[in-house]
């Protein structure tokens, strides 16, 4: 060859170099989910191959030191600016006891469910993640995306979860994780509640004379006063894909939706396990037409359906004037307006829990290991000890103690200065491991704690807890009423249409035209046999 | 003669093998949309027929939504390619190089923009309590103007930010191709008695109808699919709106976004590249009717 093509040969294959790089990894096949058959009785059975001859052999001190494992854990929320000192504290305890190190990875807020739905999508190998109904993690399991736990397993890798799930009151957790048989999540659990309530401002609520509010229609009400009243806030200030006050009986659980649409729904009240549509109930079209007035009179924003307000910030920064959210999500808010803007009275309101609180679920949230680890058992040590120990939960929860937070008695703390600002206390996506352990911010006001007690006596089981649907036969029609449901339900609530009731008329139309009257029948069909088999 | 072009074909490898493993290969991958596609068998999920297109026609709104994304493309070609021949045109005559590239330089920079951030941007401008025009509106003793809920404003409001962002960019192409005329050419007609405007008509625009071809007939390719960032950034879930600015991307999106079905996803991204292709075929073969050198195959 001559010098002539030197140059461009050299090109040419540093090109290609460049190129063909580019390929490794995606095709990379992830294992696919190795199915550990529940291994019966034994408790000599050694699920990792050690080697070691020794017939008693431990099999989770054989796994401890089969090696130091690096293990990646995702949570959903944005990362707390302290994490990271966390993390190094973290390390130093699992290393200590499982000979391992872990990695935390973030999937924030904002378009969190395409993220989420990803990691499993694509193959992607980690090990643990946190999952619950509202992650879709029925449809996740039944895909593959996560690892069965075997009963055997659970019982050698998770001996606390085990002897905690194993008591009475505890034990239909399990049977409700699991998804064709296969249990694929370790529930948390605890006995707080944890209903939306509503916070307003009490300077503005005397200043028009508003009684307390006992009602969500109290509080529509509210909204339409002030937002009347005063002209530089809007009362209820929030974007367009904020759901929580879109639900107007499911909020405080009279109705509740099913199959995640909205004009689906049972009654709780009458408990009889007929499914009917919502949309030509009164008290709907009563809620679209108070919208509309709510709007007329600059309760709403005119341009909530584009905005990305998140009501909460809109309440602190003023620009609101409330907010809905769980009650655990409302305590710092109302404990920091307090102390900023102590003028401002905010007040809390309980006003979902009426109609009774729903039992807790095994499928609320919990920890999955991934389909694609290539560390089960190490992975699921960490969640018994994050879930269980109290020495990690406190860690993870509040942060490291003497810097972020300090206690006071055994289940208590004080958040510190550290704490709040990089480190908030349960607010690094703790569900996955709430438990018992939990502690009680002491600053906690009275009435909150007697909140607590009182709806643990407000639980009222349903004929429909546990109850999960089985969506394949109607995938298609499901799929296009929520697209007509997210285009439409939106505009009746925050009453942008001069006519709310034909809209919801509308709405209705063309949810039957998609197929909601085979959904209903359908959802029917599963509810009667599930009520028939849990009557035996 | 294979020997004399051995350099070029060194030189073209790359790009084929990119192009055969990028795009060849996975087309195999067409089988997803007609499977119930689960995590666990990949690629040999249980077949299901043509049941993952159901949703597109289940709401009737299918071919709204069509509609809107193939006028709103055939404007942006339209609209776009015009102007951005424009832009080249003016930019050339105006001669001063350093001028051109300034100019370049900051036509090319609302490309780099991301969308959400043009969104963000946008609601700060339109909305009904706080936006910029408003505050303008009520400073002249005007109504406000409530644009997040007035659809026929949209059509335009659409188009304008489109063309906005794309129009630095591709009139670089036809710069280029400006830039490749013969000055001779120019010369010889400026000694005929030629003014500018004949220059232009004249010489300019017929040197550019390759390349305007190739381009058109390019982009002609992806008239079925809608820029999903662009219509979801600045409208969002805004039923008012959708009627006048849904289009096949954002109408998928939000059908399957919670659904998390792999399959039928991938049936409605094989029904825009069916008939983009079908598109491109025709219109090349009618070109190649018209004038053969003109068209793409």
């Amino acid at each position: 060859m001559n010098k002539r093509m030197r140059l461009p040969i050299f090109a040419a294959a540093w090109l290609l170099v460049i190129a063909l790089s580019a390929c490794s990894g995606s095709k990379n096949n992830p294992p696919a989910g190795e199915s550990q058959p529940a291994a019966t009785g034994s408790a000599t059975s050694t699920p990792v191959d050690s080697g070691t001859a020794s017939p008693v052999a431990d099999p989770y001190r054989q796994e401890v030191e089969s090696g130091k494992v690096t293990l990646t854990m995702y949570l959903i929320g944005d990362m707390p600016a302290g994490q990271e000192k966390v993390l190094e504290q973290l390390n130093v305890l699992t290393q200590r006891d499982i000979n391992a190190a872990v990695v935390i990875k973030n999937i924030p807020w904002g378009d969190w469910q395409a993220q989420y739905n990803l990691l499993f999508n694509s193959g992607e190998k980690f090990d643990i993640a946190y999952s619950t109904q509202w992650a879709d993690y029925n449809g996740i399991a039944a895909k593959g995306g996560f690892r069965a736990i075997g009963d055997e397993e659970l019982r050698t890798f998770l001996p606390q979860t085990s002897a905690d799930l194993s008591q009475e009151s505890r034990s239909y957790l399990w049977e409700q994780v699991k998804v064709g048989g296969n249990a694929y999540l370790v529930p948390q659990v605890y006995d707080w509640q944890n209903p939306y309530a509503v916070i307003v401002r009490g300077d503005l609520r005397e200043k028009y004379g508003i009684p307390e509010i006992r009602t969500y229609t109290d509080y529509l009400n509210y909204a339409k006063t002030i937002g009347d009243g005063e002209k530089g806030i809007i009362p209820i200030n929030t974007n367009g894909n904020d759901d929580k006050n879109r639900n107007p009986l499911f909020f405080d659980r009279q109705w509740t939706p099913l199959a995640g649409l909205f004009s689906v729904a049972v009654d709780n009240k009458a408990d009889d396990g007929k499914v009917f549509a919502i949309l030509d109930r009164p008290e709907v079209a009563e809620w679209a037409r108070l919208n509309y007035e709510i709007q007329q009179a600059g309760g709403y924003s005119k341009s909530a359906l584009s905005s990305k307000t998140i009501q909460d910030d809109a309440f602190k920064s003023g620009s609101g004037a409330s907010s809905i959210n769980g009650v655990n999500g409302l305590i710092p808010i109302y404990l920091e307006t307090l102390k900023t803007h102590p003028e401002w009275k905010p007040e809390l309101y309980d006003i979902a829990a009426q109609w009774g609180l729903a039992p807790p679920k095994g499928t609320d949230g919990g920890m999955a290991v991934a389909a694609t680890s290539e560390h089960p058992e190490r992975a699921m040590m960490l969640i018994d000890l994050l879930r269980n120990n109290k020495e990690y939960n406190d860690l993870i929860g509040l942060g490291v103690e003497g810097l972020h937070w300090e206690a006071v008695g055994d289940n208590k703390f004080k958040a510190l200065e550290e704490g709040q600002k990089n480190y908030g206390p349960y607010a690094n996506a703790p569900w996955g491991y709430n438990t018992d352990l939990m502690r009680v911010d002491e600053s906690t006001p009275d009435f909150i704690l007697e909140w607590r007690d009182k709806w643990t006596d407000q639980v009222a089981p349903t004929k429909l807890d546990g109850f999960v649907f089985d969506d394949t036969p109607v995938k298609a029609e499901l799929i296009a009423i929520k697209n007509i449901e997210l285009s439409v339900v939106p505009a009746i609530q925050f009453g942008l249409n001069k006519d709310p009731q034909r809209m919801v008329a509308d709405l209705l139309e063309k949810t039957k035209a998609a197929g909601l009257d085979k959904v209903i029948g359908e959802l029917q069909k599963q509810i009667d046999a599930f009520i028939a088999v849990s009557a035996q | 003669m294979l020997a004399e072009r051995k350099v070029y074909l060194i030189m073209l490898l790359p790009a084929i093998l990119y192009f055969v493993v990028f795009h060849y290969l996975p087309m195999t991958g067409i089988v997803v949309a007609f499977q119930d596609y689960n995590l666990r068998d990949k690629f040999f999920s249980p077949f299901v027929g043509w049941r993952n297109f159901d949703f597109l026609l289940l709401t009737g709104d299918i071919k709204g939504v069509i509609r809107n994304t193939v006028l709103y493309n055939l404007a942006f070609i339209l609209l776009g390619n015009a102007i951005q021949i424009a832009v080249a045109i003016v930019l050339a005559e105006i001669g001063g190089k350093r001028f051109r590239k300034a100019a370049q330089s900051v036509l090319i920079l609302p490309y780099f923009v991301s969308w959400v951030i043009v969104g963000a941007f946008a609601y700060n401008l339109f909305n009904y309590e706080t936006g910029l025009l408003n505050a303008l509106l009520t400073q002249l003793g005007m109504e406000r103007a409530d644009v997040y809920n007035t659809p026929a404003l949209w059509p335009f409001i659409i188009v304008i930010f489109a063309l906005w962002k794309s129009v630095g960019y591709g009139s670089v192409v036809y710069l280029a191709a400006i830039m490749g005329i013969d000055a001779e050419i120019y010369e010889a007609a400026e000694i005929d008695g030629a003014n500018v405007f004949q220059r232009i008509v004249g010489i300019t625009l017929p040197s550019l109808v390759p390349t305007m071809v190739v381009l058109v007939l390019l982009s002609l390719g992806n008239i079925f699919r809608g820029d999903f960032n662009m219509f979801y950034q600045l409208v969002g879930n805004n039923y008012i709106l959708l009627p006048y600015t849904d289009v096949i991307d954002t109408f998928v999106t939000r059908s399957l976004l919670t659904a998390n079905d792999i399959g039928m996803s991938a049936a409605a991204g094989l029904i825009q590249s069916v008939f983009g292709f079908a598109v491109i075929v025709t219109v090349n073969q009618l070109i190649r009717w018209n004038n053969k050198e003109y068209s793409l195959f």
